[in-house]
């Protein structure tokens, strides 16, 4: 499970990889292990020189199904679920302002129509304290409280019954 | 139990349309001439990764990895290969195997163009079909994240390939095929740097969402990205999305200079188009902005999109609110402070300080690991009470640099230089195949930044007639990241190479050289302040390593038409305190043009050792040259 963090770093670095578990549920292991990708000191940059980028992973071939690499047994809001995982940091920022790159691509999984979009963007704002409660909230917290969400919304409950 | 029948009815299927596939007649046979003639064409080499790379090795694949074969000579011989391929589209018999055109399906899709005769299996392709319609290929983006100098693997920037789905949908939504090393975690980080440069990683293409890239790029390591499409045909993007399928798992050496992720790109690219010859350019090094250089020249790439990554966007947003609410912002992104305490004119400014804040705080979270968590809460607090004020549009658009990164100058440059060296009037020369520094023109590079490797200087002096060498850097890294109130980054700078010396009789000295410090923008001007430790290394006499220490300025301005330097440092050796130096340089260089410039640089130094003092000057003039 992730957290709510400021940084994708804080969840994939060693030291609190292990805490919180690594990567994300089974069978969605989009994320790559990026070695590091959390150098930040000069010298830690100079002694990974030369290997620029590395991945390690053998997932990283978008070879798993679904849209985004997981089973998507449960059709799109499964991979919104993945999603959420993958961009929660943008995805709260996006939020809060109620528009951004990566909240349209939520929409564009969840499938929300182009005439939906605004409301979608606008309700989830307006939502957003219960979206992100916490800085602990979890990515299926966060899930979950979308589904909840739009099922209590007149137009978008379409999208999650 | 629905899909478990699909699996059993796609296993007789195919077990089934192999079996056909073995009673229907043989293939004409094709003529040897018409084999060999195959053999040897382009593209099929293109699709073998035949290359030749530096000057000894043979011809040859650049893949080693034996999957990538048929034949256990492929990699050598690709009548071999060929052959064994025909073969193996004529006897496929296992069903329970990826059936050949199922595990390659560029090469037999490129043989059937070439012998339309060519029987070819009917057995689906379950697995790469699943794959090719996930990907949904409609066209490529070339995606180039810039250089980013605080990353010595990543200084030369770095390209990966999106690919845009026949669906106009959001592009975070996209795959992106990138080649890269890919290491084992458990060895140690000295290995891997040493690693990286003589061959010793396994290279490999991954896929995976452009929005993981976005995330790596734009927040992570902070580094404006330009997005070029493409102008392939669907036949030439279909037949790459083939090839990187077939590339799936397969492992290559991977060389930082040479076979580097953007060359491997240009191989992937090569084998949809052989025509292109995209890889020819690059035998010795591929810097990736020379790569996207060689395919604009080819009119593969459309006008560029920027990106910015975090951190311009930060800086663009400091610029629209104002020097004084930085004041303000350190309240916000205070966790001790109250968020309610401030009081704002309008709801538009609220926002904007809100929206900067947070952002601010996920920049230092990412700099800062262990206050990270101290910054979460209050993160949250401050997009809680952003969501609060409903739509707003905060701060203007991004604006797109004039220059993109391919426009900047090239990456090698040769100079000559008439001056005064020392009272004796001399020429010299100047050979340096990478990449940049601060006199060199700015547009389409970074500020502050400067990163040069295998630099040769060469002197004629007129007494005495003979050329000589003056000083060889291997490699040269400085950069200057600007500070202000809440972002601090680290200045520092490294060099090595050897320089001769007039205070050591002229002798050649090895030296190592490094800085760390701050710096800081006032209007144009870029301020320097560093701390700067020289070892040299003397063979002529003792003690052989000689070590000294001391501050550093530098005052520098890069503008469009024009570069200008202002440099001073004092340093006391460390091993005789009474020994100290005095060094001053100045250079003024005028951009001609893209390729073209002239430079004037003065350089001074004075040595006080009690009562001895040496003192030394140069004054020189001279045009470089880019390409």
């Amino acid at each position: 499970m992730k957290y709510l963090v400021l940084s994708a770093v804080i969840a994939s670095s060693p030291l609190i990889a292990n805490a919180a578990g690594g990567h994300g549920p089974a069978g969605c292991g989009l994320g790559t292990e990026v070695i590091f990708k959390q150098a930040d000191e000069w010298h830690e940059h100079v002694l990974a020189a030369t290997t620029n980028g590395l991945v390690s992973g053998n997932q990283t071939f978008g070879m798993t199904s679904g849209t985004l690499g997981c089973e998507s047994a449960n059709g799109p809001l499964a991979d919104a679920n993945l999603f959420i995982q993958d961009n929660m940091e943008q995805l709260a920022a996006d939020t809060a302002t109620g528009q951004g790159e990566s909240l349209s691509a939520l929409a564009e999984i969840i499938g929300v129509s182009e005439q939906d979009k605004a409301h979608f963007q606008a309700q989830l704002q307006a939502n957003f304290d219960r979206l992100f409660e916490t800085a602990q909230a979890q990515s299926q917290d966060i899930y979950q409280s979308l589904v909840d969400v739009m099922r209590q919304d007149d137009v978008l409950s379409k999208y999650v019954s | 139990m629905r899909s478990r029948a699909l699996i059993i009815f796609f296993a007789l299927f195919t077990a089934f349309t192999t079996r056909a596939d073995n009673l229907s007649p043989e293939p004409a046979q094709h003529t040897h001439s018409t084999l060999e003639k195959l053999a040897s064409d382009p593209q099929w080499l293109a699709l073998l990764h035949y290359q030749r790379i530096g000057v000894l090795s043979s011809y040859g694949s650049q893949v080693d990895d034996k999957a990538f074969f048929l034949s256990p000579d492929g990699n050598h011989d690709p009548l071999a290969e060929l052959n064994a391929t025909l073969q193996a589209l004529k006897t496929q018999k296992h069903a329970d195997s990826p059936a050949i055109h199922c595990r390659f399906p560029a090469r037999v899709h490129w043989l059937r163009t070439q012998l339309p005769h060519l029987k070819m299996p009917e057995s689906p392709c379950e697995d790469f079909d699943r794959w090719r319609t996930k990907i949904d290929a409609h066209s490529l983006t070339l995606v180039f994240p810039a250089a980013y100098l605080n990353s010595p693997s990543s200084m030369f920037g770095h390209t990966f390939i999106r690919i845009n789905r026949n669906k106009k949908g959001n592009p975070l939504l996209d795959y992106s095929v990138n080649f890269a090393a890919e290491a084992n975690p458990s060895v140690d980080q000295f290995s891997y740097a040493y690693k990286g440069l003589t061959g010793g990683y396994p290279g490999r293409f991954s896929v995976m969402p452009y929005y993981q890239k976005v995330n790596e790029y734009s927040f992570l390591e902070s580094r404006d990205v330009w997005e070029y499409p493409m102008n392939l045909s669907q036949a030439e993007v279909d037949q790459f999305v083939r090839h990187i399928w077939e590339l799936r798992e397969i492992d290559f050496d991977y060389y930082f200079f040479s076979e580097n992720c953007s060359y491997q790109l240009l191989t992937a690219l090569d084998a949809a188009n052989a025509s292109w010859g995209l890889s020819r350019d690059f035998r010795f090094q591929a810097i990736p902005v020379d790569t996207v250089r060689s395919l604009r020249e080819r009119n593969l790439l459309q006008a560029p999109q920027f990106r910015p990554s975090a951190l311009t966007r930060l800086r663009h947003w400091q610029r629209e609110l104002g020097t004084p609410q930085f004041d303000r912002v350190t309240h916000l992104i205070d966790p001790e402070q109250a968020v309610d305490d401030l009081r704002f004119e309008s709801d538009t400014e609220q926002a904007r300080m809100l929206e900067y804040s947070y952002h601010l705080l996920r920049y230092l979270a990412v700099k800062e690991k262990l206050r990270a968590p101290a910054y979460n809460e209050r993160a949250v607090a401050l997009l809680s009470k952003r969501s609060k004020l409903g739509s707003i549009d905060s701060f203007s658009a991004q604006p797109r640099p004039t220059f993109s990164d391919d426009l900047g100058h090239g990456s090698h440059r040769v100079g000559i230089h008439y001056g005064n060296y020392s009272n004796e009037h001399g020429v010299e020369l100047s050979l340096r195949p990478a990449y940049h520094d601060l006199l060199d023109p700015i547009a389409g590079f970074i500020e502050g930044a400067v990163l040069e490797m295998f630099h040769l200087k060469l002197r004629y002096l007129d007494t005495p007639s003979e050329l000589d060498v003056q000083s060889l850097t291997l490699i040269n890294i400085l950069s200057l990241s600007e500070s202000d109130a809440h972002i601090s980054p680290l200045s520092w700078g490294v060099s090595a190479g050897f320089e001769r010396s007039a205070r050591e009789n002229d002798r050649m000295l090895g030296r190592l050289k490094g800085n760390i410090g701050k710096t800081v923008r006032h209007g144009n001007w870029q301020v320097s302040a560093l701390w700067e430790l020289e070892l040299l290394t003397r063979t002529h006499r003792s003690p052989f390593l000689v070590a000294a220490t001391g501050p550093r300025l530098a005052l520098i301005r890069q503008r469009e038409r024009y570069s200008f330097q202002l440099a001073g440092a004092h340093l006391h050796r460390l091993d005789e305190l009474e020994t100290r130096r005095t060094e001053l340089e100045a250079g003024l260089a005028v951009h001609l043009s893209r390729s073209y410039q002239v430079r004037l640089a003065f350089e001074h130094w004075h040595q006080k050792n009690g009562g001895d003092n040496q003192h030394d000057a140069a004054l020189s003039f001279g045009v470089n040259h880019y390409f």
